[in-house]
Parts: structure tokens; C-alpha cells; sequence
């Protein structure tokens, strides 16, 4: 029934391949290994170098998964792109075509995407969680009927990335550790594994580097700064020391004890940040001297410093800048926009729905149906769209018109574009076709290997010496059963 | 619902009655009756699935606006017919002009199979389709509920061939 790709065709393939000794078997049956924490100082050495003693784990470790899928909570406004990132791809919805034009495998595949973890848009949160703020990324679950290899998939499932280690067999990729207990080997047609940037090392088993690590140090600093402001508004802490005149360490630790001491009998005090030594020589002319305990940095500009902060979460997310950046006013501001926006299309989260779509398409749905993230109902590209087979058709018309080429070429080419319905051409005449990667051919049909030949003129009846006469006929009678079509329906 | 197929039905034997039958030329006539005929019950199907566009596509590139089932259907079924006109024509010679007349108002009856066979694809059988008795004067449809589909019985006397498929209700689609 199903013409996926093939896991035992790719298994065939690795015989062949060098990595094949690269990993060992994983089965149920046997120990087996599974990555748990850092493969080594290689691992742990940009994060110390980095941050230093605010390093994340290594990569590769649960606990530094732990960590960054907790960011939301550090600082505001990571959380927020966060939440826009996700509740965009929900929004963005998707759709299913046939190539059969089946509607029964049409309503089957959206019956199972809809499904995915009790429902697409739960699902798609959950998961897009996961892809964004994990090394370890996305996990989805192929949940199978019965047990025997290539059984219909009776439903998806989000499993917790915290809860999901590699194993390195590309044959069994995961093991599962379910809340109540249990490990569970899933073999890799089982399993959808979604990562962002996959590490190219074998040791790592996959786990790649999610907008959370690209933006850590930045979640850091910014989350530090609103720290730093908030606690120097409400006074929670001693931000800093004014001396007037000299001071001893005795005089001066016994100011900071007595300074806790006394706030704290005193309860909370706003804008009381600071402790102030009463002066020790009466004779001597005030002065006051300032030991900052926290601080910004001289010609530190906050604002500055947090629309850094924002661009740089917008490109570790792959999200449009000017979302959280606005551009500075000026003239084509609109065009500039719609560039931008063009830019965007081949990045950031494009490549989320790229992998989503692929394995959809090609590892879970049947033979010809394909899975689309959007339903191409973005007027913005639709209208490019048009623009586009505007500017075609009369491209054509020109070499028609020049008699550069005949009406059937002109029908092909429009086809051959997506223009036209693949339907409304009797013989497809072009030589080698190609094919998108989210794509299907014809289900039964071959590549298009024909060679290139003469077009015949389109008549308006078409007959030749080589047409089938029924299907003469059947043309011949179109317009009268056309007729009779409509009397039948208009008094149904 | 089954009202579409019934017209389809009435067009057919309208023209068929309209047909001289002492005349010679009158199997070119039958066959351009056949061909409209189940043409016009694949786009009425079709229409009524909600392939309005395709339909309205047809008037301007031929049946090939159709989907490719679709067509192979339709050819199909208007190759079956013509060779049972051929064996028709071959008998022809023998028989009275009213036995001729009432052979050919039975090619009206088989456009259901073909409505049946587009409107509801995927069903086991269709009326009209040559599996009961009742052959090509079947009065029976397909009725859908859901994602169940119901072998109607309209009023009129049943063979047991219909009768036998009625109480295998409800059908779903394979």
C-alpha cells in the first residue's frame, strides 16, 4: 500500500558506508549504550571559554537540555519571541494533497496529522518547544497498529526530548524512559527526529545546537541587567557603599551587617539600595567616596544594549528581526519589508517546516499524498504567484505569437510550470521531468523519460491518424454531454 | 440524490426513442448517444462530488480537464457498450423493429453504473453494473450516510440479486 522510504533500503546503503562501524546494534535484548552527559573536554570547551563560570553543561548532557529548555523563564522577552515563534507555526496550519486525487487518503492523513498527540496544535507546541530549546530537539512517536514491521501507523505522539536519549543505532536512534518506568527501543521508522543543527561528530549521536544555545550568553546578559534594575528599585540589595570620609574594614563590615540588620528590622524600604557610614572626624569636610558592590559598565546604554540583545534573539531563533527590532523610518520602508520577508523564506524556521514536511511526506503518509506546512491562502503569495504566471503567459504568448513555438508547446510549458493542470495535457511531450523533494510522483507512473517531439497544432476537435475513436467520439460529443449534464442536475 | 442518475437516464432514452430504426446510420446515432450519454453522467457525478471545475474546465480542453480515473472510466464504459452495440447490430438483421426499439432503450439504463461508478468510487458494485438479474434496468442507488453507504431500494420490484446486496447494508468504501 505505502511507497515511503524505504528504512531497510538505507540500512542496505550503511553496509556499504564506512560509519558503519560507527555505532553498535541496540536491541532490547542487550545492554546498550546511551548518551547521558558529555563525551569529552571537546564537548565542554566553548562554553567554558564563552561564559565562564555561567557555561552551559556540555553539549550532548541532559542537564544542559534541562537548562536551556528553562530559558523562557529567565527573561521576558526570550519567552516572548518564543511564543510568537510557536504561535505563528501553529497559525500557519497546513495541507495535504493527492496525487490520485483520493479523498479517502486525503481525509486519512489529516485525520492522523490532526491527531498528533491528541491534537495538531498541542502537538505542534509542544514539539516546536522541544526544537527550539533542546539540543536534543523534536521527537515524535509513530505509533504502529500492531508490532509487525511497517504496520499502519495508528497514530503520532510528542515524546519529551528530557525523557529521549540517542542511542547511535541508526536502526534504533532512541530510547524512550517513560514516566512510570520503562525504556523503550524504538526503531528508527518509528521515530521522527527533528533537530536543529545536528552536530557533524559521531560522538554526539545527533544532538544539535537549538536557538536557546545560540542565545545564551544574551539570555544571560539581558536577564542580568533586568535583575540588576529590579533589585536596585526595590532595594532587595546592597548595590552600594557610601563612604564619607575614611573607613576601616572593621567599620566597614560591621556597616554592611548592620545595614542588613537594620533594613530587616525595619521590613522593606524602597529605594533604599544603598548604605551610608556616618562621618568619623566631625572636623574634617565631607566627602563622599562610592564602592559600587553591582553596576553597569561606564557608557553602559541600556536601551542600546537591549535592542542588541533582541536582534541577536531574533537571529538565534530565525526570526524576522524587525518583529522585535523595528527598522528606522525611511522611504521604501514596505519594499525593504517584502525583502526581508523573501529573505526569511529560506531560513530560520524554514528549515523546521522543511524537515517537517519531508518526513511527514516521505517517511508517514502513503505513496502520493504530500504534506504541506500552510495553506497556500497568504494572499501576499498568492499574488506573487500570479505575478509570476502573469508574466509567464505573456512570455509565451510572445514566442506563440512569433511562432517560436505552437500552442501544444506553450500548453506543455504552462504545465510543465505549475501554471496548468497536469490533467489538461493530452501527452506530455517535454523530455526529463524533475522533482522537488517534498514532492510525489504520480503514483504508478514513471519519471518522464520521453524524448522531445514535434507538437502537433491543437485543433479545436482534435483528430489524427493515430487517435483512439473513442476517445474521437467521446470529444466529439463533449459540448451535447455537457448540456445534458447540466439539464440532469438542474432538475435533480 | 438519485433523482440525477434517473435524468441521465430519461435524456438517454429520450434520444434513443427519437432514432430511426429503419434507417441505416442508426449505430453511428447509437453510438454518439452512448458516448454523450455516459460523458454527461461523469460530469453530472462529478459535479455532484465537487468537481464543479473540472466540469466547467471541460467545455474548454475536453474530457481531459477530467482526472485521469475518471476519464479511463468513461472510456471504458463506452467501449463495453460499443461492443455490445456491435453484437446488437450483428443481431439486428433478425429481429422486428419493435424488438429493436426496446433492445436499445435498454443502453439508457447502464449511464447509472457509470454516475454510480464516479459519484461513490470504491464501492464493490454499482447498480446496472451486469451482477444481478435485473441488469441494465437496475433502479437501485447508492445512498451516503456518513462514511456509511446504503444499497437503496427504489420503489420498484427487486431481483434477488438487489435484494441479497440490500441486506449486506451498510457498506464502506475500500
Amino acid at each position: 500500500m505505502t511507497e515511503q522510504l524505504s528504512q531497510a533500503d538505507i540500512e542496505q546503503a550503511r553496509k556499504r558506508s564506512v560509519t558503519r562501524q560507527d555505532t553498535l546494534p541496540a536491541t532490547a535484548a542487550a545492554p546498550f549504550t546511551i548518551l547521558l552527559g558529555p563525551v569529552g573536554l571537546l564537548s565542554g570547551i566553548p562554553g567554558i571559554a564563552q561564559y565562564g563560570q555561567f557555561s552551559l553543561p556540555p553539549q550532548g548532557s541532559t542537564e544542559r537540555d534541562r537548562l536551556l529548555s528553562q530559558t523562557p523563564a529567565f527573561e521576558t522577552m526570550w519567552a516572548a519571541l518564543i511564543f510568537k515563534l510557536i504561535s505563528k507555526k501553529v497559525a500557519q496550519g497546513f495541507r495535504i494533497e493527492d496525487a490520485d486525487d483520493s479523498q479517502r487518503r486525503i481525509k486519512a492523513a489529516q485525520q492522523l496529522i490532526l491527531g498528533y498527540d491528541g491534537s495538531y496544535a498541542s502537538g505542534l507546541q509542544r514539539g516546536l518547544q522541544d526544537y527550539l530549546l533542546t539540543d536534543m530537539g523534536m521527537v515524535v512517536e509513530k505509533a504502529r497498529q500492531s508490532s509487525a514491521r511497517g504496520s499502519k501507523i495508528a497514530g503520532l505522539f510528542h515524546l519529551d526530548a528530557l525523557r529521549c536519549y540517542p542511542t547511535g543505532d541508526p536502526q534504533s536512534p532512541i530510547v524512550y524512559w517513560s514516566y512510570y518506568g520503562g525504556y523503550h527501543l524504538l526503531d528508527a521508522e518509528d521515530v521522527i527526529r527533528i533537530t536543529d543543527m545536528p552536530s557533524p561528530r559521531v560522538e554526539l549521536r545527533g544532538y544539535g545546537m537549538c536557538a536557546a544555545s545560540r542565545a545564551w550568553a544574551t539570555i544571560l546578559k539581558l536577564a542580568a541587567v533586568e535583575v540588576y534594575f529590579r533589585e536596585k528599585i526595590t532595594g532587595t540589595r546592597n548595590l552600594a557603599i557610601h563612604l564619607v570620609n575614611g573607613i576601616s574594614d572593621k567599620m566597614l563590615r560591621d556597616a554592611l551587617n548592620t545595614s542588613e540588620d537594620a533594613r530587616e528590622q525595619r521590613g522593606f524600604v524602597l529605594y533604599k539600595g544603598s548604605t551610608i557610614i556616618p562621618m568619623i572626624e566631625m572636623a574634617a569636610t565631607p566627602t563622599v567616596v562610592t564602592i559600587p558592590l553591582a553596576e553597569v559598565p561606564d557608557g553602559f546604554d541600556v536601551d542600546e544594549e537591549r535592542t542588541d540583545a533582541y536582534r541577536r534573539y531574533a537571529h538565534s531563533a530565525g526570526a524576522n528581526v524587525e518583529e522585535f527590532v523595528p527598522a528606522p523610518a525611511g522611504l521604501n520602508t514596505g519594499l525593504s519589508t517584502q525583502i526581508r520577508d523573501e529573505a526569511l523564506a529560506g531560513q530560520g524556521m524554514a528549515a523546521f517546516d522543511k524537515n517537517w514536511e519531508l518526513a511527514l511526506t516521505h517517511t508517514t503518509l502513503p505513496g502520493s499524498t504530500t504534506f504541506f506546512m500552510g495553506t497556500g491562502d497568504d494572499w501576499r503569495d498568492q499574488k506573487m504567484k500570479a505575478d509570476a504566471q502573469a508574466a509567464r503567459a505573456t512570455m509565451l504568448k510572445t514566442y506563440v505569437d512569433a511562432g517560436a513555438i505552437t500552442a501544444a508547446q506553450m500548453l506543455n510549458t504552462a504545465v510543465d510550470a505549475g501554471d496548468l493542470d497536469r490533467a489538461f495535457l493530452p501527452q506530455d511531450m517535454t523530455g526529463s521531468g524533475n522533482i522537488d523533494d517534498n514532492e510525489k510522483l504520480v503514483a504508478g507512473e514513471q519519471r518522464a523519460t520521453m524524448p522531445v517531439a514535434p507538437a502537433p497544432e491543437l485543433p479545436a476537435t482534435p483528430v489524427t491518424k493515430a487517435a483512439d475513436p473513442v476517445d474521437v467520439l467521446i470529444d466529439g460529443e463533449l459540448a451535447a454531454a455537457l448540456d445534458w449534464a447540466r439539464k440532469a442536475l438542474e432538475n435533480g | 440524490m438519485a433523482s440525477t442518475p434517473i435524468n441521465l437516464t430519461a435524456l438517454a432514452l429520450a434520444a434513443i426513442e427519437r432514432l430511426d430504426f429503419s434507417k441505416s446510420g442508426w449505430q453511428a446515432a447509437m453510438e454518439k448517444i452512448i458516448a454523450r450519454s455516459h460523458t454527461a453522467a461523469a460530469l453530472a457525478a462529478l459535479a455532484e462530488r465537487g468537481g464543479k471545475i473540472r466540469s466547467f474546465f471541460a467545455k474548454f480542453v475536453g474530457i481531459h480537464a477530467l482526472p485521469r480515473a475518471e476519464q479511463k472510466t468513461i472510456k471504458t464504459a463506452v467501449q463495453k457498450q460499443l461492443d455490445y452495440l456491435k453484437g446488437f447490430v450483428a443481431d439486428a438483421g433478425g429481429m422486428s423493429e419493435a424488438a429493436i426499439k426496446a433492445r436499445a432503450a435498454l443502453y439508457a439504463g447502464a449511464v447509472r453504473n457509470t454516475f454510480s461508478q464516479i459519484r461513490s468510487p470504491g464501492l464493490p458494485f454499482h447498480p446496472a453494473d451486469g451482477g444481478t438479474p435485473c441488469k441494465m434496468n437496475c433502479k437501485c442507488s447508492w445512498e451516503q450516510d456518513g462514511d456509511n453507504y446504503i444499497w437503496t431500494l427504489h420503489p420498484a420490484e427487486h431481483c434477488d440479486g438487489c435484494l441479497r446486496r440490500a441486506a449486506g447494508n451498510p457498506y464502506k468504501v475500500s
